[in-house]
């Protein structure tokens, strides 16, 4: 290195380090007349300003230790740090709770619909205590899963994975809408009006809530009969329930030809019990019986729920874990049945399928659950 | 740089606001505490802390657009938290107190097995009482 090149490096490290000195001054002076403003102030200081003066305080200390030590890029990268906590804690001081409650939520993209969605589970939570209404267990666990997608959807975010948290807060709104319907025809009113914005869904979701929106019309005309349902009405209703959960699954997946493939499915499960209860005339035929409306258990849900069933009993090393096992398979085939023969107009069939299931289940119970030897007990 | 330098100081003035809003919250809750503790309150407080120390994390390492995305994260968070909060109020002061908690207490697994095992017989015993009186036992 010639001697000119010699004193340029010499002179541009004697200017970085004058900088760096000004940059220090700089620091300790603001930090100095921000103190100063806490300790003359009349009003108290949000806990948080202190803390981030503090902290702007020993990370000052550590920038001036670096720059002792010769270390200038540390001594700049403590020097950031503190002006950053320093900035802080002056927005704060110059803040107060209620004007940052006044902070506004992004109304589009990934971040509006979970705002959508938080949104619209605390007005359900509000409609519902305030009304009072009946809530089935199955809506209130439906809640509860709805309140875990939301909580998932922001971690999917934050893991940089914005379509699938997208997906998946679409999915949760899209059922709390289903959930939030069905409980108004379960209380008969409208107990909560959630009003989903086309910004927050994608074209295919909309389409899923306007699927939503006709199950539920279906719905209360065959309701507003007030007679039971011909069971093969009831059959396909339980088939459009089904499409609308696997089209929430092609949602969360953002299978696009999937959720297409379920639409078509549903909505044609819906024109198919549509149909078969104008030409049934169930009005007339069902006009002498009196008893309260009753859409057939589907079987994939009792399905569904020994599955659960079984895996936590195979989790928890219940006793006789495998015989209890064996018997929960065998009520799911007889319950599978019993619904396949009850479609088939067997009843008689049915009734000894459906005791069957019952036996079962029951033995299954016991063998889990009691100390006893298990016995074969009727319904 | 200009640009960037913006960013930064809009990044900053919202990190403080949020981290008040925060802080806000939590002592509303500690107050609420009297009569309800909500657990998804205290999840949202806790995990908003998170997102804070995240975002704050990132900035300092100069990613400014990741720390926009970890301090959306936390606002929505801290939002649903205090929405979750005002909501119990309001049925506190309607003299109800019965709250709808929307997240899963943790139960025994006997108790969880037992509960399953009543979902399923209900449903056989619906599904069975449409023919009861039709069928003859055998």
């Amino acid at each position: 290195m010639g001697m000119l090149e010699r004193l340029r490096v010499a002179f541009s490290e004697r200017q970085a380090k004058r900088s760096i000195r000004s940059r220090l001054d700089r620091l300790v002076d603001e930090i100095a007349e921000k103190n100063r403003i806490v300790e003359t102030g009349s009003q108290p200081i949000p806990p948080s300003a202190q803390q981030h003066l503090d902290k702007a305080d020993a990370d000052y200390r550590q920038a001036l230790a670096q720059f002792q030590e010769e270390d200038l890029d540390e001594c700049n990268r403590y020097a950031e740090r503190a002006e950053i906590h320093l900035k802080l804690a002056e927005v704060q001081l110059a803040e107060t709770y209620s004007s940052s409650q006044a902070l506004s939520l992004a109304e589009s993209g990934v971040e509006g619909t979970l705002a959508q969605l938080s949104k619209a589970i605390v007005d359900t939570k509000l409609a519902i205590e305030y009304s009072n209404c009946n809530l089935s267990a199955q809506t209130r666990k439906g809640l509860i899963n709805v309140t875990a997608r939301f909580g998932n959807a922001l971690e999917l975010l934050k893991d940089g994975e914005s379509e699938e948290a997208q997906g998946m807060a679409e999915a949760g709104l899209l059922r709390l809408y289903w959930y939030v319907v069905d409980l108004c025809l379960e209380n008969r009113h409208t107990i909560v009006d959630l009003r989903l914005s086309k910004k927050s869904l994608s074209k295919l979701g909309w389409q899923l809530k306007e699927f939503v929106d006709r199950a539920a019309e279906c719905k209360q005309r065959f309701y507003d009969v007030g007679k039971p349902l011909p069971p093969a009405v009831g059959t396909h209703l339980a088939g459009a329930d089904q499409a609308f959960r696997n089209a929430i699954d092609c949602v969360i997946d953002n299978d696009d030809s999937g959720l297409e493939a379920c639409l078509a499915a549903g909505s044609l499960e819906l024109k198919t019990a549509e149909k078969l209860f104008q030409s049934s005339g169930a009005s007339e035929k069902y006009e002498e019986e009196s008893a309260p409306i009753a859409v057939r258990p589907s079987s994939s849900e009792y399905e569904a729920n020994v599955d659960k069933l079984k895996r936590l009993i195979e989790s928890s090393q219940t006793q006789n874990g495998d015989q209890v096992i064996k018997r929960l398979s065998a009520s799911a085939r007889y319950f599978r049945s019993a619904l396949e023969q009850l479609a088939a107009g067997d009843r008689v069939e049915a009734s000894r399928l459906s005791r069957a299931a019952y036996l079962d289940l029951d033995y299954a119970r016991q063998l889990a659950l009691s100390n006893k030897p298990a016995k074969y007990l009727d319904i | 740089m200009a640009n960037t330098q913006d960013r930064k100081a809009v990044a900053i003035a919202r990190m403080a606001k949020i981290e008040l809003f925060l802080s806000g919250l939590a002592s509303e809750h500690e107050a609420a505490a009297d009569y309800h503790r909500n657990m998804i309150v205290e999840e949202c407080i806790s995990k908003g802390k998170k997102d804070l120390l995240r975002a704050r994390k990132v900035l300092f390492a100069g990613q400014i657009e990741e720390c926009m995305t970890v301090l959306e994260i936390a606002l929505l968070r801290t939002n649903f938290g205090k929405q979750i909060l005002e909501a119990d109020a309001v049925e506190h002061i309607l003299g109800e107190s019965d709250y709808l908690e929307l997240v899963e207490a943790p139960v025994p697994q006997e108790a969880l097995i037992a509960y399953y095992f009543f979902q399923l017989e209900r449903e056989v015993v619906k599904l069975y009482s449409q023919f009861k009186d039709e069928a003859p036992k055998t």
